[in-house]
């Protein structure tokens, strides 16, 4: 096969599939040669390039994990998962779920950053079986609902801190 | 990772597509094959694989650990490309439990099969959603 052909093929099989929106959540450990992760400069770039490809997303970022969440459509995503996957970052990522979806959950973020403070230790405590925090340690439906439940978390801090602007 | 003892029991199943290499024999994807289900039964990773119009179309199960592992080694193989997911579960059970890698060839009975769930007269799996690739799957190994 000639390379212009196969180059060609590519792009075609990239655009199959295209009507099929993929929500993949995965899990993974930053790099520890790397303590300061620059996060401001990841979660810029994140979000300049999924707004460039139709992503949307959550991260949540602590001391030594990353848990996201990408959305966007089926080939698309998984470009992106293969750039996650080579990006020297982070390291041992997990995919924990890919799924079909009818709609995006964060239709409204590029890539909404959710950080879990001090505060959150009870919302560690309640998805977790130990003490520590530790997604490798954690099913798909206790990641997904902790993402969901921080997300909440900071909503309602950030319009608790809106009202008392407005006093 | 290293330590299993630490993984927790999560059994996964993981479905992708990929395009073989345009020069691959028929004596390469046997080796291929062979290699996956001697590697599978170490691994106690069990499975279905299609090979079908030059595209692979696969399933894998097994720890979520071990299948994250082998989705590395599965990016970065050089005799298939364009590796997309389909589909990643939390299972209860096993679906393939009795195959280290089931496979199904693009025989004459099997075409009616691959017609049924395709709006195209050559198989594609890059067009397929994850239900339908369910539901070929589980009747292609009727």
């Amino acid at each position: 096969m000639e390379l212009a052909e196969l180059s060609e093929k590519q792009t075609s099989n990239r655009q199959q599939g295209e009507r099929i929106i993929l929500r993949l959540t995965y899990i993974s450990r930053h790099n520890p040669d790397n303590k300061n992760i620059e996060v401001t400069r990841i979660l810029a770039q994140a979000q300049r390039n999924n707004e460039r490809n139709g992503i949307t997303g959550a991260l949540v970022i602590n001391e030594d994990y990353f848990i996201q969440s990408i959305e966007g459509a089926r080939p698309v995503i998984n470009e992106l998962l293969r750039k996650l996957v080579k990006d020297d970052r982070h390291f041992s990522l997990q995919v924990i779920e890919c799924t079909e979806i009818e709609q995006r959950r964060w239709s409204q973020w590029s890539m909404k950053h959710l950080t879990p403070s001090e505060h959150d230790t009870e919302h560690v405590r309640k998805f977790s079986a130990g003490k520590d925090f530790n997604p490798y340690l954690m099913s798909t439906t206790q990641i997904v609902n902790f993402i969901e439940t921080l997300s909440e978390v900071q909503e309602k801090r950030t319009s608790a801190t809106t009202d008392l602007s407005f006093q | 990772m290293t330590n299993t003892t630490l993984e927790p029991h999560i059994l996964v199943s993981m479905t992708y597509v990929s395009r073989a290499n345009p020069d691959m024999s028929a004596e390469e994807f046997s080796a291929i094959l062979q290699q996956a289900q001697a590697n599978n039964t170490v691994n106690a990773i069990t499975g279905m694989l299609i090979f079908n119009n030059n595209y692979f179309l696969q399933t894998i199960e097994g720890s979520r650990a071990q299948i994250n592992h082998l989705l590395d080694a599965l990016i970065a193989d050089q005799r298939h490309y364009d590796l997309q997911l389909i589909e990643t579960r939390e299972l209860r059970c096993r679906e393939w439990s009795r195959w280290a890698m089931n496979y199904a060839s693009p025989t004459k009975e099997n075409a009616a099969l691959y017609l049924k769930y395709s709006t195209t007269v050559n198989f594609n799996p890059y067009l397929l959603s994850a239900e339908s690739v369910r539901g070929l799957m589980s009747e292609l190994s009727q």
